[in-house]
């Protein structure tokens, strides 16, 4: 048996307080009787001369100090552990992404219960048995590697840090299933809330998911409406009670606007901020109620004022392009035929030029847009096939194709090329690409195999989504690709045409400049609004946010369904396997009631 | 004369309408209203026998010596004087309880000697205190029922006593009834019962008890303080000790009705609570 906690023996102290009390108590009442003759005859044997001797006879007194003792080791928490700890070698798992800094009890997160509870189980392992300690959310740490030092074990663990990364053990398993091929003997003990399988692995899991009154603001979310900026935030309650409170908009670090909600148990809301009338850069939502978990409380998002991208086509005649590049309404679209008016510098100042046919092709190609060349050869950035008619093209897996790939489309003739090692395709051709894009000399380049006339896709709903996805990506100048992203998600940023590296700038002012290719951003752990710096006072922003599917609450018979067939599931706020409180506070009561039952006979 | 209410208005109410025959076997003594074993010279026939030489001859029925042909002489019953002896305890045991055993003793003792005095018997009253015996004159006559009172007033309870002590510092000489009035705390009572026997009296041992001695009610820890001898007894009240002092007195009330069954005693236990009527009338 083992215990918990140990400072309860601190209230040992009470007994001798209880004793001193029983003695000032018993300050004996002078009582005047006829005659001490019966008292003498029968009360020889109870006459008590000293305290002490009066102690030992009162039953009150001994069921104080009884129950004073069972509540100290009720409060000690002793617990047996059922798991077999004899193994080897024992991998330690500990969650530590977002939620489990959720508060569990008394101020202290789910990962201080969980560091606690790691120790209590290196304390019990034997001298023989190597330990792995691993720290792990979307980013997965190995902090110690089959050591045999319990003090860098307990140091190890001591040294993990709470993270605001999304994520659970998963990148743990998948180290610890490489761990254990060939050591059968390998026990994995995760330290987790989330629900965790541990698949083919045996060991145990410590669910600290418990039930907790937490606020999450899911998103902000701003949209310029006639002029003005239109704020929505949304706000899940994920505690048992209903709940009324406020979120206050910061412009800029300025608070705009406050707005109430009042939400039940489990459910979400959206709520609104008309017209602010902000024009700066950075939008704050921040829920002014203090709950389980602090991180998903805020949220940022980047004012969406920034100017249309411009488009060029160069076409004869593409009613079906041209339509679907007018439905991005952040984009300015300028058609011609005449494709010398816009040779060479001509073009510069669009953000994407699309060249739609050979015929199209200028004699100078632009030198800074970005470009779409569709059946058609600049002669450089790409080598083309020969043409082959009536084939079959399927759009492929990639990001402009997401959700509507795997659709397969025919084309009376088309033109494939090489897939450059810098693009990624979208619409295959047999072996060979019909259409990819990628980053090239300091700029986008798309490829568009066919010709648009030629093919049913332009019937299909696909088509304007296809190029919605293209014209988002490469009509649009900026180097961020998105405006916002998760804590511990990499940012990609597109390169820029001239030889300037971009400066970072964080929430709390540090700067880092990016000084290598490709262009690609990681150290996103904190939550806030971030600045990149383009140089010429050109400078973008992005919002990190914590990604709130941290706040979920998970029950425990869910920890326990999604274990396996090889885990033992714990619920670790004990840190036991078995644990005697309900059984020793099942005996206090009695203890009590008997004491009573004394107190009132007496 | 301390102020005493014992003998209110209410008492000598209750007196007027309160009757006891106190039954004693009577050979000796002076004469007096109680029928006597003895023939005497009362009025009351008692029986005949046949004349002897000596004889008074006034006493000769000459009736039946006409039937008869023989002489019988008639007897008469002799009526004598009873002697009722009262001895009170005057020990500071007996000023205890809500209502003062005294109280009780008091009254008891009144109420015998009226009906004593009414039965043209006579009556001492003996006041035991401090290992002695206080004895008044003898009162016969109702007439003398207020000497009674006045001097069961004048009786106030105090210090120590011990029963066998003041008993015994008296000397008894003639037969008659000693009635006994007291908490009989004492370890010589059997001596005491011995003592009267010997002394040819016919024993009456009334014993007064306050609630508060027959079922205390202590709860906590006290230091009981002996009334007459100052001595200290510390205690924790608890049920089991309630049970322990139950079990002790039963015992203390046990023994003392068997000694009286022993030496043909008579034995009455009063509770304060009840009246002297109440008590007397059993």
């Amino acid at each position: 048996m083992r215990f918990m906690h140990l400072w309860p023996l601190f209230l040992l102290l009470l007994i001798p307080a209880v004793i001193i009390m029983y003695l000032l108590k018993q300050k004996a009442v002078a009582h005047s009787v006829p005659s001490l003759f019966l008292w003498n005859e029968m009360y020889r044997n109870k006459e008590s001369d000293t305290p002490w001797e009066k102690l030992k006879k009162n039953k009150l007194l001994i069921i104080q100090i009884i129950t004073i003792l069972v509540l100290v080791f009720c409060l000690m928490s002793p617990y047996t552990s059922t798991e077999n700890e004899a193994s080897s070698n024992v991998v330690l798992l500990i969650d530590n992404s977002g939620s489990m800094s959720t508060e569990l009890s008394n101020n202290r997160s789910r990962l201080d219960y969980a560091k606690n509870a790691a120790r209590e189980l290196v304390k019990t392992l034997d001298d023989n048995t190597a330990v792995t300690v691993i720290a792990c959310s979307n980013r997965t740490t190995s902090l110690l590697s089959g050591s045999l030092d319990k003090a860098a074990v307990l140091s190890a663990i001591e040294s993990i840090k709470p993270t605001m990364l999304s994520g659970n053990c998963e990148g743990g398993l998948a180290l610890c299933n490489g761990l254990a091929a060939g050591n059968d003997s390998m026990k994995v003990t995760v330290f987790t809330d989330s629900p965790t399988s541990l698949g083919s692995l045996t060991g145990t899991i410590y669910n600290f998911s418990s039930p907790a009154e937490n606020l999450s603001l899911d998103y902000v979310s701003s949209a310029q409406k006639k002029g003005k900026l239109t704020v929505i935030a949304c706000v899940t309650n994920h505690g048992i009670k209903d709940v009324t409170g406020d979120i206050n908009l910061y412009g800029d670090n300025e608070l705009l606007d406050v707005s109430s909600y009042t939400l039940s148990a489990g459910e979400s809301t959206i709520v609104y901020f008309d017209e602010t009338g902000f024009e700066g850069t950075v939008i704050k939502a921040e829920l002014n109620t203090e709950d389980a978990l602090l991180y998903d409380n805020t949220a940022y998002c980047i004012s969406s004022t920034k100017k249309n991208g411009r488009v060029l086509l160069l076409t004869s005649r593409n009613i079906y392009l041209k339509k679907a590049i007018e439905l991005n309404a952040n984009i300015t679209l300028h058609e011609t035929n005449d494709p010398e008016t816009f040779s060479g510098e001509a073009a510069e100042g669009y953000d994407l030029c699309i060249i739609d046919g050979q015929d199209m092709l200028p004699e100078l190609l632009p030198q800074e847009c970005n470009l779409i060349f569709i059946q058609c050869d600049p002669g450089r950035f790409f080598e083309l096939s020969e043409d082959i008619e009536n084939i079959y093209l399927t759009l492929e897996d990639s990001p402009y194709t997401a959700g509507i790939s795997n659709y397969s489309f025919g084309v009376t003739s088309v033109t494939p090329a090489d897939q450059p090692i810098w693009a990624k395709s979208f619409i295959s051709a047999g072996n060979k690409t019909a259409g990819f894009a990628g980053d090239c000399e300091g700029r986008k380049i798309g490829y568009i195999g066919f010709d648009l006339h030629s093919t049913d896709l332009p019937l299909d709903y696909r088509f304007p989504i296809l190029i919605w996805n293209l014209i988002s990506d490469l009509g649009n100048s900026d180097l961020l690709t998105t405006s916002g992203i998760y804590c511990g998600d990499t940012l990609r940023i597109n390169s820029s045409t001239d030889d300037r590296m971009p400066t970072i700038i964080y929430p709390d002012g540090k700067k880092e400049a990016l000084n290598s290719l490709p262009l690609i951003f990681k150290d996103t752990d904190t939550p806030g609004a971030y600045l990149l710096d383009k140089g010429d006072n050109k400078i973008e922003a992005f919002a990190v946010n914590f990604d709130t599917s941290e706040s979920r609450i998970f029950s425990a018979s869910a920890v326990a369904n999604s274990a396996g067939d090889n885990a033992v599931v714990i619920d670790a706020q004990t840190a036991s396997a078995k644990s005697y409180r309900p059984l020793i506070i099942i005996l206090l009561l009695l203890i009590m009631a008997f004491e009573w039952f004394v107190y009132i006979k007496d | 004369m301390v102020y005493d209410d014992t003998f209110n208005a209410e008492f000598y109410k209750s007196l007027s309408l309160f009757r006891m025959n106190l039954k004693m076997r009577l050979a000796a003594g002076a004469n007096g209203g109680r029928k006597s074993n003895a023939k005497g010279s009362s009025v009351e026939f008692s029986d005949f026998r046949e004349y002897l030489p000596g004889d008074d001859i006034r006493r000769i029925d000459w009736n039946a010596y006409a039937r008869f042909d023989r002489l019988f002489v008639k007897l008469f019953m002799e009526e004598k004087e009873g002697l009722f002896r009262i001895y009170l305890d005057g020990s500071a045991s007996m000023n205890y309880g809500e209502k003062s055993k005294t109280v009780l003793a008091k009254q008891i003792a009144a109420a015998l000697s009226y009906c004593i005095l009414d039965h043209s018997d006579r009556v001492i009253l003996n006041f035991l205190k401090k290992n002695k015996c206080e004895t008044f004159k003898g009162v016969t006559g109702k007439q003398g029922f207020s000497k009674i009172t006045d001097n069961l007033s004048s009786m106030q309870p105090e210090g120590e006593n011990d029963l066998l002590k003041s008993i015994c510092s008296q000397d008894i000489k003639l037969r008659g009834m000693s009635i006994v009035i007291s908490d009989f705390y004492t370890e010589h009572l059997e001596d005491v019962i011995k003592y009267l026997a010997h002394k040819k009296q016919e024993i009456f041992l009334i014993q007064i008890l306050s609630p508060e001695e027959l079922h205390p009610e202590l709860t906590g820890t006290f230091s009981l303080i002996d009334s007459e001898t100052g001595r200290s007894l510390k205690v924790t009240g608890s049920s089991s000790l309630e049970k322990d002092y139950a079990s002790a007195k039963d015992r203390f009330l046990r023994n003392i009705e068997s000694l009286c069954k022993k030496y043909g005693a008579k034995y009455i236990l009063a509770n304060t609570e009840d009246s002297y009527e109440t008590v007397l009338r059993g």
